[in-house]
């Protein structure tokens, strides 16, 4: 890594009701950078969908392979194209037996995403889950890309829905220094039920840690062991992602 | 994902406990004269294992609220017992006598969950997507019961609700069925306690469940039958 390279730590854990189920985390995250660029994206995989985890694996990895071509002022066209990709790849899986339309649903699963270059960002969003960015300490002033649910709070949107555009969610920000992206897993613990309150005493604990440790090993395995508390998966069963980057 | 296995955690975080979310639950219960003797001996026995296995869930007692509907009489409908957290909820002895008017007792039902949901969205207060279970032996007797299904099928359809219909012995499952757009359930003799307890755990884990995680209802094998 050089100097310049943002340092990132990030896990996903998988959530009581999954591991009840013998099922595999459903929630995938992943980062590139290059010159000077940072994507990353996490992605929760739709419980009630078959295929929600390779949802979620193809829409970070599309993504992440394509954002990386693009600048800051045509990054909303390049994730549209990235999830018209990804959407393309699932018509063809082979998991989608019909090679239609009709199976999309069996991948869905959510976005949560960022592209940065040069002190400008910009989350992309559908469905649950949450972006924030912010300058380090200052929590009140700062960005976020909240969750957005249906009527109720068992339901949220997906990029395999025929209608995906309309819940696709960008928030521009600039001259921050740290970055959060989370899966609907952890947003309970970060915010109050409307969105408007931060829970200092999870978030400020966690992003002064990660700040600080010096061994990327250890703050990853941290990060996962705290996410994995008997506590927190009490409360939510659900995976759990957080991916956290210092730019500066 | 990391391999390091040491059990370090990330010191003084606090977990916030969204409490305030509610799962929202009405059973419309026919208490017909049909349901007289050991029907409605088992019925409420059921209601009481409810009552006890929902307040012995320290997660589901806070979250879920039940409310409870009787269709009875000369096609009468009452509020037996008016939305109530799990934890303060007390199991009403129901009576059974009259007629069965399932179809204003179904529109009462989603009038009532209409209004609670606006109490929720004014509070601040997210919720799961609510159920109700249509409980009968019999079937409806009301005028214009028909054009009330139609309704509960167009709202589930919408996704404002989620009906299950329940037959006892002897209950019309074709008339019942037009109440929602899932395949109605007969329950086993009369074993009311055991569909009680699998409701409770039911809605229990629906209220901790992930978004859009319908598909962890417990085993419906201890009451359906087959």
């Amino acid at each position: 890594m050089t100097k310049t390279s943002p340092h990132i730590i990030a896990t996903s854990v998988c959530g009581a009701l999954h591991k009840a189920k013998k099922l595999p985390c459903q929630d995938f995250h992943m980062t590139k950078t290059s010159k000077g660029k940072l994507v990353a994206v996490v992605s929760d995989g739709a419980g009630s969908a078959k295929y929600g985890k390779t949802g979620a694996k193809t829409i970070c990895e599309t993504i992440c392979n394509t954002l990386l071509e693009a600048n800051i002022y045509n990054v909303r066209e390049s994730v549209i194209k990235a999830i018209e990709l990804a959407r393309d790849k699932l018509r063809f899986h082979r998991y989608n037996h019909s090679k239609s339309d009709n199976e999309l649903l069996k991948f869905s699963a959510t976005i949560v995403g960022v592209f940065y270059h040069q002190n400008q960002g910009v989350f992309f969003h559908i469905g649950d889950g949450a972006c924030m960015a912010f300058n380090m300490g200052d929590y009140d002033n700062c960005i976020i890309s909240r969750p957005e649910n249906g009527a109720y709070s068992c339901e949220t949107f997906f990029y395999t829905m025929p209608d995906w555009m309309d819940y696709l969610r960008f928030t521009p920000f600039s001259d921050i220094n740290r970055i959060l992206l989370m899966t609907d897993g952890v947003t309970g613990f970060v915010f109050g039920d409307d969105f408007s309150q931060i829970h200092y005493k999870f978030l400020v604990p966690i992003v002064e840690y990660l700040d600080t440790q010096k061994s990327k090993q250890r703050a990853v395995s941290a990060l996962r062991n705290t996410l994995n508390d008997r506590k927190a998966q009490r409360i939510n069963p659900d995976d759990k992602t957080m991916l956290w980057i210092k730019l500066k | 994902m990391d391999n390091t296995n040491t059990s370090e955690r990330i010191p003084y975080v606090e977990f916030a406990d969204n409490a305030n979310e509610r799962t929202p639950c009405v059973l419309v219960l026919d208490c017909s004269g049909s349901m007289r003797g050991e029907p409605i001996k088992q019925l409420n026995a059921g209601l009481v294992a409810l009552e006890k296995e929902l307040k012995d869930d320290i997660d589901a007692s806070s979250r879920v609220q039940l409310l409870i509907i009787k269709a009875f009489g000369k096609d009468e409908v009452k509020i037996e017992s008016d939305w109530t957290d799990a934890m303060n909820f007390t199991a009403p002895e129901m009576e059974a006598d009259g007629l069965t008017p399932l179809g204003k007792a179904m529109e009462i039902a989603l009038q009532k969950i209409e209004e609670q949901k606006c109490l929720y969205d004014s509070c601040g207060i997210t919720s799961k997507r609510p159920w109700i279970f249509l409980i009968s032996d019999g079937e409806p007797t009301d005028y214009g019961w028909k054009e009330s299904a139609e309704i509960c099928r167009y709202a589930q359809k919408n996704k404002k609700v989620i009906i299950h219909a329940i037959g006892t012995q002897g209950a019309n499952l074709d008339k019942l069925a037009q109440f929602s757009i899932l395949p109605p359930k007969r329950l086993t003799g009369l074993k009311f306690t055991e569909f009680f307890l699998w409701l409770s755990r039911s809605v229990s884990c629906i209220s901790k469940a992930a978004p859009n995680a319908d598909n962890y209802m417990d085993d419906i094998n201890d009451w359906n039958e087959k």
